[in-house]
C-alpha cells in the first residue's frame, strides 16, 4: 500500500489529485499530504512565482498554502476541485504579500530580475521571462493556471471571477503576445 | 512559435522550476506551529456541502446567484435557528447566517481581509440590508471593491429552493443599491445560462460532441435558412465554407485569432467548449445584448470605425474600464504602423474618443509600451454621434486635398481626435519632404479649421 501512494514519478503510478486525497489529509494522514504536495508542489510555487515575481516569497507561499491546506482540509466541502481550492489558498495568500510590499516598498525600488537558472533550456527559460515581464497580471494569472496547473478555461473564471469568454480572450490574445515577442526574438 | 508551441515551452519551463522546498521541511514546520493551525481554523468558517459558487463583479459582467438546498438544517427556535447561509467571499470573505425573518445571526470572516472588513462591526441581530450596506461599504472605503481582477462572491445557501431564489435577489438588490450609494457603478448583469441539458441531448442525437453542438445551436441562430441538425452533419471544414458563403460573422461565438484560418478558429472554440463541458453539468452563459455591449460587439465597432477587417488588424488591447462613472470599452489594434485607440461606450455603443498614431520606424505593439503614449487622453470625454463623425483616415484625405499633396508623397505623423471649446476636430499632421503640414480639420463637417505650413530647416 505504501507503494502505491508514493510519489507517482519515482515509481510511475500517478497518484490523481481528488476529493478524496484532500479528505485523508484532513484526517491527518501523512502519506496522503505528501503525496499532494510532491505532486502539486511545482503548479504551487510556479502559480506563486507568477503572482510575486519573487522566487523567495513564492517558496514562502509555498510552504504557507501547505500548511494552511493542511488545517483546512476540514473545511474542504468536495466539489471536484481540489486544485482550484489550493490554487485559491495560494493566491490569496500571494496578493497578501503583494499588498504588505506594495505598502512598504520605496518607490523608487527596482523589480527584481527574477531568478530562473533552474530552467535550463534557453528558449524556455526567455518566454519564462517574458510571461513574467509582458504580461499583465491577470494574463499572467489566467495562463499560469491553465498551463502549469492544468485548470480548465471555465475553472479559471469562477476562481478570478471573470466569466469564460474573458478568460478564453485573455489568455489567447496573452499566448499570441508571448508567441509574437518570441518570434522577434530569434533573429 | 505557434501557440502551441508556446503553451507546451510554458508548461515545461513551469516544469523545471523545481521549488526548493522539501516535504521534510514542511512537514517540520507543520509539527512546530500548532498554534498557527488552531488559529487557522478559527477563522475559516465551516461550509456546508455543495455550496454552489456564484460571483458579483462590480466592474463588470457577471452576476450569477444560485442556491442549493442544503441538506439537514439545524434545528433550534424560529429566531435562532440558522435558516440561510450567505456567504460573500474571495478577498475578502464574509459569512453570514440569517434566520427564518432574515436577520442576521453572525457574521464571521473567513479570512484576514474578511477580519480586516469586518473591522470588529458587530452586525448580529441587524436586518440583512442594514448588514450587507455595512460590508459593501467597508469594502469600499478600504479599496477591496476598487479591484477589478477580484469579484464579489456571493454564495447562498438554503435548503428551500424558493426562498433560496428570493433570498438571492433581495442579496443581490442590497449589495447593488449599496454600491450605487458608494458610487461604484455596477452594471449588473444576469447571466441567463443556456440550459446545457438539452443541448446535451442534441449533441447525443446527431452525435456530435457537446461542443460542436454549442456551436452548431448558435450558428443556426443567426440564419433561419440553416437547420442545426443539417450543420451537425457537416465537418469543420464544410462549416467554414458555409460560413463564408453566407457571409456570417461568427466573432460572438468564437473567439477570434487572426493568426489562426475560420476553421482553425471554430475548431478552438469546439475544443474548448468540449473541455469545459468535460467537468460535467456545467452550464455556458449568454449575455442578453441589451444591456451592456461585449467585447466582442465593442471590437467590431471600432473595426468599423476604422475601416478594417479583423484580419487585417492585430488586436493589443479589448478591456472594459470606467471612466467618471461612464463605462466603456477601450479597444486597441495595430495596422502596419498605425496604432489605433478606441473608448466606446459600453452601453450605447457610441464612441466616446478616438485616437491614431503613426509610428515612423515597424514598431510593433509590444515595444509601444514604452513609447509616449497618445496626448487626446486630456479631453473631456463626450460621446459623439458615431453616424455623424468623419473617420481619421478621411480626415486625412481632406487635409492632403487641401494641401495639394499626394498621400505616396506625404508621410504621416500625427492623427488625433481632440475636443476643444465643443468643437470635435482632428489633428492631421504630415511631412513632404521638409516641409511640415499640420490641419485642424473639422470631425463632422470635414472643414478645414486651421491650416499650417512650416518649412524645416
Amino acid at each position: 500500500m505504501l507503494l502505491l501512494t508514493m510519489i507517482g514519478e519515482e515509481y510511475g503510478v500517478k497518484r490523481p489529485i481528488d476529493d478524496q486525497l484532500i479528505h485523508q489529509v484532513a484526517q491527518g494522514n501523512m502519506e496522503a499530504f505528501q503525496t499532494l504536495y510532491e505532486s502539486t508542489k511545482k503548479s504551487i510555487y510556479g502559480f506563486a512565482l507568477s503572482i510575486t515575481k519573487n522566487t523567495h516569497d513564492a517558496e514562502d507561499i509555498l510552504q504557507e498554502t501547505f500548511l494552511k491546506a493542511y488545517a483546512a482540509a476540514g473545511d474542504y466541502t468536495g466539489q471536484g476541485k481540489p486544485m482550484a481550492w489550493l490554487f485559491t489558498i495560494t493566491r490569496n495568500l500571494a496578493l497578501s504579500r503583494l499588498r504588505e510590499h506594495r505598502r512598504t516598498a520605496a518607490l523608487t525600488d527596482a523589480p527584481e530580475a527574477v531568478e530562473l537558472s533552474s530552467v535550463q533550456d534557453v528558449e524556455q527559460r526567455l518566454l519564462l521571462q517574458q510571461l513574467l515581464s509582458l504580461l499583465t497580471e491577470e494574463e499572467r494569472e489566467i495562463v499560469v493556471l491553465h498551463v502549469a496547473g492544468g485548470l480548465r478555461h471555465r475553472e479559471i473564471g469562477e476562481m478570478l471571477g471573470l466569466p469564460l469568454s474573458t478568460v478564453l480572450s485573455k489568455y489567447h490574445r496573452a499566448i499570441k503576445r508571448l508567441a509574437k515577442t518570441a518570434k522577434e526574438e530569434q533573429i | 512559435m505557434t501557440k502551441k508551441q508556446v503553451e507546451q515551452a510554458l508548461a515545461s519551463a513551469f516544469d523545471s522550476l523545481t521549488p526548493k522546498t522539501t516535504f521534510q521541511t514542511l512537514s517540520e514546520k507543520l509539527s512546530s506551529a500548532p498554534e498557527r493551525r488552531r488559529v487557522i481554523m478559527t477563522t475559516v468558517a465551516t461550509k456546508k456541502k455543495n455550496p454552489i459558487i456564484r460571483f458579483v463583479a462590480p466592474a463588470v459582467a457577471a452576476c450569477l446567484l444560485l442556491a442549493m438546498g442544503v441538506a439537514g438544517g439545524v434545528y433550534y427556535s424560529e429566531h435562532f435557528a440558522v435558516d440561510s447561509v450567505i456567504d460573500i467571499d474571495v478577498n475578502p470573505g464574509i459569512e453570514l447566517t440569517t434566520n427564518k425573518q432574515d436577520r442576521v445571526l453572525k457574521a464571521t470572516a473567513v479570512n484576514e481581509d474578511g477580519n480586516k472588513v469586518l473591522d470588529g462591526m458587530d452586525l448580529s441581530k441587524t436586518d440583512l440590508q442594514v448588514a450587507i450596506n455595512a460590508i459593501i461599504g467597508s469594502m469600499v472605503r478600504q479599496g477591496y471593491v476598487a479591484d477589478e481582477t477580484g469579484g464579489i462572491l456571493v454564495t447562498v445557501q438554503n435548503e428551500n429552493d424558493a426562498k433560496a431564489k428570493t433570498l438571492r435577489n433581495e442579496v443581490l438588490t442590497d449589495i447593488n443599491t449599496s454600491l450605487k450609494q458608494y458610487e461604484v457603478e455596477a452594471p449588473v448583469i444576469n447571466q441567463t445560462a443556456t440550459d446545457i441539458e438539452s443541448v446535451k441531448s442534441f449533441a447525443q442525437e446527431n452525435g456530435i460532441s457537446v461542443g460542436k453542438a454549442l456551436f452548431v445551436q448558435k450558428l443556426a441562430a443567426k440564419d433561419p435558412s440553416l437547420d442545426p441538425k443539417a450543420l451537425a452533419k457537416l465537418n469543420i471544414r464544410e462549416l467554414s465554407q458555409k460560413i463564408i458563403n453566407k457571409k456570417l460573422d461568427i466573432r460572438d461565438i468564437v473567439d477570434y485569432d487572426a493568426d489562426d484560418s475560420i476553421w482553425e478558429n471554430i475548431a478552438d472554440t469546439i475544443e474548448d467548449a468540449n473541455e469545459d463541458v468535460a467537468e460535467g453539468g456545467d452550464k455556458t452563459t449568454t449575455k442578453p445584448k441589451e444591456q451592456l455591449l461585449t467585447a466582442a460587439e465593442a471590437k467590431a465597432a471600432a473595426l468599423n470605425l476604422a475601416g478594417y477587417t479583423e484580419n487585417q488588424v492585430t488586436f493589443v488591447k479589448v478591456e472594459l474600464d470606467k471612466d467618471d462613472g461612464i463605462y466603456h470599452y477601450d479597444v486597441e489594434f495595430v495596422v502596419g504602423n498605425k496604432e489605433f485607440e478606441y473608448e466606446i461606450q459600453a452601453s450605447t455603443g457610441n464612441v466616446l474618443d478616438e485616437d491614431v498614431e503613426i509610428e515612423e520606424d515597424d514598431d510593433i505593439p509590444t515595444t509601444k509600451k514604452t513609447a509616449s503614449k497618445p496626448v487626446s487622453k486630456t479631453t473631456t470625454v463626450k460621446p459623439t454621434a458615431t453616424a455623424k463623425k468623419i473617420t481619421a483616415a478621411k480626415a486625412e484625405k481632406l487635409a492632403l486635398a487641401h494641401a495639394g499633396v499626394k498621400k505616396a508623397d506625404a508621410v504621416f505623423e500625427r492623427t488625433e481626435f481632440d475636443v476643444d471649446d465643443g468643437v470635435a476636430y482632428y489633428e492631421v499632421e504630415f511631412r513632404v519632404g521638409k516641409v511640415e503640414y499640420s490641419y485642424e480639420i473639422h470631425a463632422v463637417t470635414g472643414k478645414v479649421l486651421e491650416a499650417e505650413k512650416d518649412l524645416d530647416d
